[in-house]
């Protein structure tokens, strides 16, 4: 698809006041265009960045997974300061989130290097917080 | 006073927190659940967390999750605002034990005013009146049958642990008793996990009337006037007022006192509303208490120059009232009307979707709460209220003309509302009379739907003779 294509749509969906919009081309190739419904005008000169950031988000490599809160508390890391690049284990607890009445252990189920750490010690982390971006093995 | 505190609620009512705590320099903890985060409460919150899935017992009844925000962010206290964990005295409790303040009343209060039939025997016991009925819940039909021969029918058989309509059957004659007093009881177990049932007189087409209270902590209790909330379908409030045509000052007085003594009687603190059943001789009776705030609220903001919420806060932090005597005598009037999203003319189904206009009313006297705006989506995860549009004018007749101009300058578009059905009742003569019961809605609904029909063509004709 071109970029003058997707401008296109993005500007159809400005004016009809959709948000998201699904489209399901040829060979797998599936476009997703958000757009943020309280945008008084269509965006116009940063579609180019927003397809950037798109290609970052929206392709991942097959082998990544993210690592998310599904509880609601302050989150610690557990043995080590983890950071880009670490190696972790199957089964290894990467950090704590501790709520009012309960610790939820956040650990990864495959073995992998760490991408990306997107919490710091002492931070309060909220459902569905992305914590960790893990390259698996 | 506090410093900070985390709304469990979300809508308009969140809102409506957030911004006497704005006023008041408090800072605010919104909590949301994934349906919500482009709702207004987490944009106006000075913090907002996501709690959990769209489905309110995930999110907004989620205590552990909810509990874990407040202490993480290091609130002083929560507001639990209407509905959700509102009126659940476990959350109460829990609120407490954890250390954190619950702006609301003591969670006794909560648990014993829930009750039905405790309610009723400790407001027998404080001297409030109330229908004639059993003696707390009765067990079986021989039982109930003897008391509903002995105060006469038609009489109500209600859920102890009810609410909402849910578990509550009309007995007009005594033969249909036993068949109605069972279902009643299958539909109270099935509803509340409670079959216990009571038997209440019934009052023929009695005005809905109640009376705001507010207490603090040091044990005085005020009385802000009373709200008519006669308009109303299948329970579900439509419109109300204050004060209600139907109350004399003399009258005022008497159901003030009575409010006053009956919350003394429980111990009670901060905001709460008793609900009363008032017959055409003035004669009324304890329905039941709301132990927190209600949606029509406002009303009786616009007529006491009171900020209830600001009150909440006062007195659930320990001041004491800065409110003289025990009544505060209404000033001018007020009517709020509740805009829904519902079609009124498919006798109000809800009609979730999303907002494509969004142009509200203004000018003197004239107020919106509301969380609503343009492209906001009305999610069928939660009940279908868009906005509360609130007028005061210095007498009724002024307050009605100007909600009428209102509603004609709101505009909704995208979605169906109840703004038709607000004009029509508005307009219509037993309404503007100030005479009217909780009988108004069915009574008058078909003449609505006539005329909505009637607009429909001619509009339709209208546009034929043009081509």
């Amino acid at each position: 698809m071109e970029a003058d294509q997707i401008k296109k749509l993005y500007q159809a969906m400005a004016e009809n006041g959709f948000s998201t919009l699904e489209l399901e081309l040829a060979e797998k190739n599936r476009v997703r265009l958000v757009l943020d419904a309280v945008h008084e005008e269509f965006p116009g000169d940063n579609v180019a960045a927003q397809l950037a950031a798109l290609d970052e988000t929206e392709s991942p490599a097959n082998t990544q997974v993210e690592i998310r809160s599904d509880k609601v508390g302050t989150f610690a890391f557990a043995d080590r300061q983890l950071k880009k690049g670490d190696r972790i284990k199957k089964g290894e607890i990467l950090g704590l989130v501790k709520g009012i009445s309960f610790q939820d252990r956040i650990k990864c189920s495959l073995d992998g290097i760490i991408r990306r750490v997107e919490v710091e010690n002492g931070s309060v982390v909220d459902y569905g917080r992305l914590l960790f971006l893990v390259d698996i093995d | 006073m506090f410093s900070k505190i985390l709304i469990a609620n979300r809508g308009e009512i969140a809102v409506r927190i957030i911004r006497t705590c704005k006023r008041m320099g408090i800072a605010t903890v919104a909590v949301y659940s994934e349906a919500d985060q482009n709702s207004l409460h987490v944009k106006m919150a000075d913090e907002a967390y996501c709690i959990g899935p769209a489905r309110p017992d995930l999110s907004y009844l989620n205590i552990p999750n909810i509990l874990s925000v407040a202490h993480a962010t290091n609130c002083e206290a929560i507001h639990p605002g209407y509905g959700f964990l509102s009126e659940n005295p476990s959350f109460a409790e829990i609120v407490e034990k954890c250390g954190f303040i619950f702006i609301g009343p003591d969670y006794r209060a909560i648990e014993r005013m829930g009750q039905k039939s405790v309610a009723r025997d400790l407001m027998i016991r404080s001297g409030v009146p109330v229908m004639p009925g059993s003696q707390g819940s009765v067990e079986t039909v021989e039982e109930a049958l003897e008391i509903a021969r002995g105060i006469g029918f038609p009489v109500l058989v209600k859920a102890t642990s009810g609410g909402g309509g849910k578990g509550m059957r009309l007995v007009e004659k005594e033969e249909d008793f036993a068949g109605l007093f069972k279902m009643a009881q299958g539909e109270a177990e099935a509803s509340f996990g409670d079959k216990r049932v009571y038997v209440e007189k019934y009052m023929r087409n009695p005005r809905h009337v109640e009376v705001q209270i507010i207490a603090d902590r040091q044990g005085k209790v005020v009385a802000l006037g009373e709200r008519e909330c006669s308009i109303q379908r299948r329970h579900q409030k439509l419109i109300e007022e204050s004060p209600s045509p139907a109350v004399t000052p003399d009258l005022r007085r008497k159901m003030a006192e009575t409010a006053v003594k009956a919350a003394k009687a429980i111990g009670y603190h901060n905001a709460g509303t008793i609900e009363f059943l008032l017959d055409s001789n003035g004669n009324f009776f304890f329905m039941e208490m709301n132990t927190r705030l209600q949606v029509e609220h406002p009303v009786t903001e616009m007529v006491c120059n009171f900020d209830l919420v600001e009150l909440q806060l006062r007195v659930a932090s320990g001041e004491a009232l800065p409110i003289e005597g025990e009544l505060v005598e209404p000033h001018g009037w007020a009517i709020e009307c509740r805009v829904n999203a519902e079609d009124p003319a498919m006798s109000f189904i809800p009609c979730p979707g999303r907002i494509e206009k969004y142009l509200v009313p203004g000018g003197p006297w004239v107020r919106v709460d509301s969380a609503a705006y343009q492209g906001y989506l009305i999610s069928s995860n939660y009940d279908s209220m868009v906005a509360k549009l609130i007028v005061w004018g210095r007498t009724r007749e002024e307050a009605m003309d100007r909600m009428i101009a209102a509603l004609s300058e709101f505009e909704i578009k995208g979605i169906e509302t109840t703004i038709p059905f607000h004009t029509f009742v508005l307009n219509h003569h037993e309404f503007r009379s100030g005479n009217f019961s909780t009988s108004f809605v069915d009574r008058n609904f078909q003449t609505f739907m006539k005329e909505q029909q009637e607009r429909a063509e001619a509009v339709i004709a209208e546009k034929t003779v043009v081509r």
